[in-house]
């Protein structure tokens, strides 16, 4: 009955002019920042954060939360349609989705992405409302030693990220763990492979890499090959996913629900992860593995299902614990603040307006963000006709844009060409970039957790094995890794016995 | 053609030349345009909140817009060496805290700049730093967690924010004030810090008020001794380190403004009385304290005292710990 309360009590607070209005601006303007490469949700909310002062608390809320959510809807489009993830969270999307354009099927690929996200949106929404309290109890129990149980089974899906050589992904996957250890070491602070630099000592940025990796390595690929725009040729066949393609999707879309609104919900997790762990885990479970990485529409269904409910699901820590699970929830956290509203247990007693009317909010942005999406696909398909000669320079420009909107550091566009040209090689020679990203997210962390796990227990690593969550968290990564290495030797047994009844 | 060729090269010269060697004849009173406001700090902590809270009375009393600028890295060394070598014009100045011109200068071998590259404008806020627990720890008072952690010399852990942040400079100070041994686990801020004392993964933390208010206003964490002069009207039930005879044993974050340190004394003047208008403004009292911060308006001699105590204090700590080398 509370529920229900609170529910029209909410909406009736998101339905208001101005925060309707607050909603559409914010997935709008998400949607636009998600499709443009580089410039992401962090970057945007930080600078429309001053325009928010002449409006109320819950409308800015309202749409700076929209924002967040839009980009992920957006995200997903320029990864589809020119392999270059519009935002970090897309970068999986990459792998199949322009597989997909490449095929002729960009629109099924972006109509399930809108639709997939829809879905995982609404889960999320509801999840929140039924579930944040419970939710929030079991997130705190996640410590450091959990957390680093949970990165370590992060590691085993390095590769799955591949439809190429493992040995090449788990090369990448060093060298991104490598990568992560640039800068002040988390626990000393003392510096690491900065020589010197102010800036290093904030490590490599994730932007720079991801839009270096991706984009500047496709724009300089596609350079190098001489334009020959494949897409063009391709049919479009057809903008809506068939049945076919649904059948396919259902399953991934809610696994990637639940797994991104889960691991949304944990501290550090972000967006990101989710979308790595929801491809590994469909290309695990797939009776085809080995479509994957050749237009699978469960590989894009998947990953922007979880990104999305992702979202969600880091709201719970911020609404109910006023605390950010990371960067984009900080600068959430700070319009909060500016407002002089503090998230946390008594937001839901002293500003009911705000909590069910961002809630509520969620659930009308992410309606308008497919009815805005669905139409818009076809517009989307159109860009593939713009000739490269214009829609490089205009990749390039966002890139550039994107990367020193996020950090004001000239160096940061530096970093992004630099990996631009690492990427190119890397493309060249036939190594991929996601294992790299994933390990680069997950080491510095991983490293960070496991550090802390034993600062608590003076250095005895039994902490791992006395706490619930982190032993079965571990276990089940040795497992996962274990498993190819004991099945397939009993498979090849098996297959060399002839068969009785055949003989 | 040409002559109008070298009347802009000319005008182009007088333009960029410094303005001690060629005094501009178009001097207007200060200031004349925007003033930019370097925040060292990404959008949404505690320095960003605080100056964005007070932009608008601020932009106000000194008649012109207040630009704010984020540049974050190297825990604000990156911002603030920019300020540190800006033209002292009075149009680049920082939006900081106290413990980028102390703590990272005295941590950090890579910053070079030092306290005299900056002329003080004035400080204006504190974000309190406190010592918590979560509600029902065994001990309800900071000397019954005193007298445990004596007992059990280095098996007690504790939380902070971080090295090098005022938090874990509390816990190192609270520990060479009553001659404790406790164990460090650093987390990545005060939010992190926030949910290991909640999920029960440290027993004690430190970390800034701003972040952990919600929580301690629900009853769900318990603040032990704060950093404050005097006791705050949010948690006055809460002592201070000072009530405790421990006055020079905790680190507030101040919430100051600097100017590069060439900066001409009417500037600066102009400045720091436009900043003490704006900090006696109630309704910038009233929005400090819902976001969680406290006024604490001192002039530039004021600051400038009390910093160079911190200095004293955090460096001699920082060379005792072996930090920055």
């Amino acid at each position: 009955m509370d529920l229900l309360h609170g529910l029209a009590y909410g909406l009736s607070v998101s339905l208001q002019p101005p925060n309707l209005t607050a909603c559409f601006v914010g997935v709008f303007v998400g949607t636009l920042i998600g499709v443009l490469p580089g410039i992401g949700p962090v970057a945007t909310m930080s600078l429309l954060l001053p325009i928010t002062f002449a409006m109320s608390p819950t409308a800015s809320i309202i749409m700076m939360a929209g924002i967040y959510y839009g980009a992920m809807y957006g995200g997903s489009t320029t990864s589809i349609l020119v392999n270059i993830p519009g935002e970090a969270a897309s970068v999986v999307t990459c792998i199949d989705g322009y597989q997909m354009a490449r095929q002729g099927r960009a629109g099924p690929a972006l109509g399930i992405s809108a639709l997939g996200s829809f879905i995982a949106g609404t889960f999320s929404v509801l999840g929140i409302m039924l579930l944040a309290p419970p939710l929030t109890s079991v997130a705190l129990r996640f410590g450091p030693p959990e957390i680093f149980g949970l990165l370590l089974l992060g590691f085993t899906m390095v590769t799955y990220l591949t439809a190429g050589s493992k040995l090449k992904a788990v090369a990448m996957a060093l060298l991104g763990m490598l990568l992560g250890t640039v800068g002040l070491d988390p626990i000393a602070a003392s510096p690491r492979f900065t020589y010197g630099s102010v800036t290093l000592g904030d490590g490599l940025g994730l932007v720079p890499i991801i839009m270096g990796l991706f984009g500047i390595s496709e724009v300089l690929l596609n350079i190098g090959q001489g334009v020959k725009q494949e897409v063009f040729d391709t049919r479009i066949k057809g903008l809506m996913p068939s049945r076919e393609d649904w059948r396919r999707s259902a399953g991934p879309i809610a696994r990637g629900s639940v797994l991104g609104f889960l691991l949304g919900i944990l501290p550090g997790i972000g967006a990101i992860i989710p979308t790595f762990v929801s491809y590994a885990l469909e290309k695990r479970i797939a009776r085809q593995p080995e479509r994957f990485g050749k237009g699978a529409i469960e590989g894009v269904a998947g990953p922007e299902a979880a990104n999305n409910a992702a979202t969600g699901g880091s709201m719970i820590p911020l609404l109910t614990l006023g605390f950010a699970p990371n960067v984009v929830m900080a600068v959430l956290l700070g319009a909060f603040l500016i407002h002089g509203v503090q998230p946390g247990p008594l937001l839901i007693k002293e500003h009911p307006e705000i909590f069910w009317g961002v809630i509520t909010s969620m659930y009308v942005g992410n309606l308008m963000l497919l009815v805005l999406n669905l139409p818009l696909i076809g517009l989307w398909v159109q860009l593939l006709r713009v000739p490269y000669g214009i829609l490089f320079p205009l990749i390039l420009l966002f890139c550039v844009i994107g990367v020193y909107s996020e950090s004001a550091n000239v160096w940061d566009i530096v970093v992004m060409l630099a990996f631009g040209v690492i990427g190119l090689l890397m493309k060249r020679f036939g190594f991929e970039a996601a294992p790299l990203v994933l390990a680069f997210v997950l080491g510095r962390m991983a490293e960070e957790s496991i550090r802390q796990s034993l600062l608590m227990s003076n250095g005895r690593f039994s902490i791992l094995m006395t706490r619930p969550i982190a032993t079965v968290l571990i276990a089940a990564a040795l497992i996962v890794v274990a498993l190819p290495v004991i099945v397939s030797p009993v498979r090849r047994l098996l297959r060399t016995v002839p068969p009785d009844d055949t003989a | 053609m040409r002559r109008s060729l070298l009347v802009a090269a000319a005008l182009l010269t007088l333009a960029v030349a410094p303005p001690a060697v060629v005094p501009r004849a178009w001097a207007q009173p200060y200031p004349a345009r925007p003033i930019q406001f370097i925040v060292p700090f990404a959008t949404g902590g505690p320095t960003d909140t605080a100056i964005r809270v007070i932009q608008p009375q601020l932009a106000a009393s000194l008649g012109v817009p207040v630009v704010l600028v984020n540049k974050p890295g190297g825990g604000g060394a990156v911002g603030m060496d920019g300020v540190a070598k800006a033209r002292p014009d009075g149009y680049t100045l920082a939006a900081t805290v106290r413990s980028t011109l102390t703590i990272l200068p005295a941590t950090q071998p890579d910053v070079t700049y030092k306290i005299s590259d900056f002329a003080v404008i004035g400080s204006y806020a504190i974000d309190s730093g406190v010592i918590l627990v979560k509600a029902g720890a065994p001990w309800k008072t900071l000397e019954e967690f005193v007298d445990h952690a004596r007992k059990n010399p280095g098996s007690v852990t504790y939380g902070s924010a971080g090295l090098g942040t005022n938090s874990y400079f509390n816990m190192e100070l609270l520990q060479q004030a009553y001659g404790l041994t406790l164990s460090h686990v650093p987390f990545s801020g005060s939010g992190p810090v926030k949910n290991a004392l909640l999920g029960g993964h440290v027993p004690i933390g430190a970390a800034a008020l701003s972040a952990v208010l919600s929580v301690v206003r629900s009853g769900d964490l318990v603040v032990l001794a704060t950093s404050a002069s005097k006791r705050l009207p949010v948690i006055a039930s809460a002592p201070t380190m000072t009530e405790k005879g421990q006055p020079d044993a905790s680190l507030s974050t101040w919430m100051e403004l600097y100017a590069p340190a060439k900066t001409p004394k009417p500037i600066v003047d102009r400045l720091s009385a436009a900043l003490e208008k704006t900090m006696r403004d109630p309704d910038v009292i009233a929005a400090i304290d819902k976001a969680g911060l406290t006024v604490e308006y001192r002039d530039p001699a004021a600051t400038l005292t009390l910093v160079e105590r911190e200095n004293a204090v955090v460096t001699r700590l920082a060379r005792k710990l072996n930090l920055g080398r």
